[in-house]
């Protein structure tokens, strides 16, 4: 019954998005993670492949991730709910703002580690509510392993946590945000961010 | 006219001797040559690092990188690395980049990388932790996404256009410089013994000149020989080593004529403390080798304690030395070499007439 929901839902959303042509791979997506990272993964590596400035191919990089990393949760998931929602609104947005750029940055600088990755996807795994796709990235002499944790959300599936070789992501930065809250305040988190994200992007743009 | 002819008479004869101007001339441009090309790393002007990639992932591959871009890095295998740095000293440092790096990077794990150090480079071995430090700092950056990047490295060459020097820089003026000494100094003090030895100080003193002016003469003639030397010299590691020689052909040739002036002096005063003619070889070999080695021909003044380096500008070279250097490393004009040239002249002037005052001739 939950299956024909989605099914449903994801055949509207496809519709209303124009999608006709596309509307089997579409589908196909909203079905089914593997499907998802698969694309993503692919589009990304032949991103970081293209004979471009660096700066292009992390825009590229970043550009196909956006289909399926869901940075406002991931970000939410890391400060605390209730912390977050107990701060004004445009302080949130900016935090959500700023944790994009480093989730991002973080996840993509691990991926542009590989020349040219292989891929190798595992069956989905449902767990805590969840489900958790493991991924290898295959090199010639060992394999690494990317863990994605994903929640189906109006008729997509979106990724929430990433675990690089038993290290996840938000985890990691929850751990970090955590301290820093205790130490320094809501305020001087989020001047840091500030000052790292605005480095960052001038970094890229050099 | 008199010391023009006395001038011209010693030039005739050096001509004459074939294996004197093979002395002045090829000998030197075969040693500058060799040496420059030995002392220059093989080839480029970066440290050797030689690297053990026992992990063989995407970390120790980017730490290749980022270290290739400075050091000229040569991925071989342990015991390579271990002849390379301890056995044949051809490195100061060899990294070895150990198994699972990249999996305890990416899974957030602190890794150690072993240097595999020869102390005795302390000079190189510097530079290689320097630049480990900054690739270090780039990785912990990259795996801590708060970690704050509060130093942030920017070269700024504040005495020319470049950030760097190389070893050719340093060896072409400095081994010139000796072979310019060793020619004035045995040219003339063998010039000055060879009329004692002939008499023929006295014939020169029945006709109408003094002792000044075949003293004059002399050194007129050594001061143009070196002139000459030390402009094919430095021209010859132009064309070989692409030396830089300034910013303008008057601030290059002030600098030889000011060099040569006062290595022309301070020969004119050393050789009057040679007695004989078996005196002159060994007396002028270890006051070359002295003033050379302490006044920066081997090696840059910079690497001698503060006050070897203070009394090593006693000696004509030290000062040769530092107006080589502002004019070849740091590009500077003729004003701002003025000062110096200006000590280089009074030195040579100085010594001179010392040397005059106290020649028997």
């Amino acid at each position: 019954m939950r299956g024909a929901g989605a099914l449903a839902l994801a055949t509207g959303v496809c519709l209303a998005a124009g999608l006709a042509p596309s509307a089997a791979l579409c589908l196909t997506e909203a079905l089914d993670p593997v499907a998802v990272l698969r694309s993503t993964l692919d589009a990304a590596g032949a991103a970081q492949r293209r004979d471009a400035p660096r700066p292009e191919r992390l825009a590229a990089v970043r550009t196909a991730a956006r289909r399926m990393v869901d940075t406002d949760a991931m970000g939410t998931a890391a400060i605390g709910a209730d912390v977050l929602d107990a701060q004004p609104a445009a302080a949130r947005a900016e935090y959500l703002r700023h944790f994009d750029v480093l989730i991002m940055r973080t996840w993509m600088q691990k991926l542009l580690l590989f020349e040219d990755p292989r891929f190798e996807f595992g069956r989905p795994q449902p767990r805590d509510g969840a489900t958790w796709v493991e991924t290898r990235i295959v090199t010639d002499r060992d394999s690494y392993r990317l863990d994605y944790e994903m929640v189906l959300r109006d008729g997509r599936w979106w990724v929430t946590d990433i675990v690089v070789e038993d290290l996840s992501l938000v985890e990691s930065y929850r751990g970090q945000i955590t301290s820093l809250l205790e130490q320094r305040g809501f305020d001087e988190l989020l001047a840091l961010m500030r000052r790292k994200s605005d480095g960052l992007r001038a970094k890229d743009e050099r | 006219m008199t010391v023009r002819t006395v001038a011209a008479k010693d030039l005739r004869l050096l001509w004459r001797d074939k294996g004197a101007l093979l002395f002045v001339l090829l000998v030197p441009i075969a040693v500058v040559g060799i040496v420059a090309a030995s002392l220059s790393g093989g080839g480029g002007d970066t440290i050797h690092l030689p690297v053990v990639d026992d992990d063989g992932g995407p970390v120790a591959r980017t730490l290749i990188e980022l270290l290739g871009e400075r050091l000229r890095v040569e991925e071989v295998d342990r015991a390579r690395a271990e002849a390379l740095v301890g056995g044949e000293s051809r490195a100061a440092a060899a990294l070895v980049l150990p198994q699972h790096l990249s999996k305890d990077y990416l899974g957030g794990r602190p890794s150690r990388l072993l240097l595999l150090t020869d102390p005795a480079k302390g000079n190189e071995l510097d530079v290689i932790r320097a630049y480990l430090m900054i690739v270090e700092r780039e990785a912990a950056a990259l795996a801590d996404p708060f970690s704050e990047e509060l130093l942030e490295l920017e070269e700024q060459s504040l005495t020319g256009s470049r950030i760097s020097t190389n070893s050719v820089e340093q060896n072409v003026p400095g081994f010139s410089v000796m072979f310019v000494l060793m020619g004035v100094l045995f040219g003339l003090a063998f010039a000055i013994q060879d009329e004692r030895d002939q008499g023929t100080v006295l014939r020169l003193r029945t006709a109408p000149t003094r002792g000044w002016q075949i003293l004059a003469g002399k050194l007129l003639a050594r001061f143009l020989v070196g002139v000459v030397q030390l402009v094919i010299l430095l021209g010859f590691g132009r064309l070989v080593f692409d030396l830089p020689l300034g910013p303008s052909p008057q601030a290059f040739l002030g600098a030889v004529v000011a060099i040569v002036f006062a290595l022309t002096g301070f020969s004119l005063l050393v050789t009057t403390l040679a007695r004989s003619r078996e005196q002159i070889i060994p007396l002028g070999l270890t006051v070359v080798m002295l003033v050379c080695s302490v006044g920066g021909c081997w090696w840059p003044l910079f690497m001698e304690p503060v006050w070897l380096q203070n009394l090593a500008h006693l000696a004509p070279t030290a000062w040769a030395m530092d107006t080589l250097n502002d004019l070849i490393l740091r590009d500077r004009g003729l004003a701002f070499l003025a000062p110096k040239l200006g000590v280089l002249f009074a030195y040579g002037a100085a010594s001179a007439a010392a040397g005059a005052r106290l020649q028997r001739i």
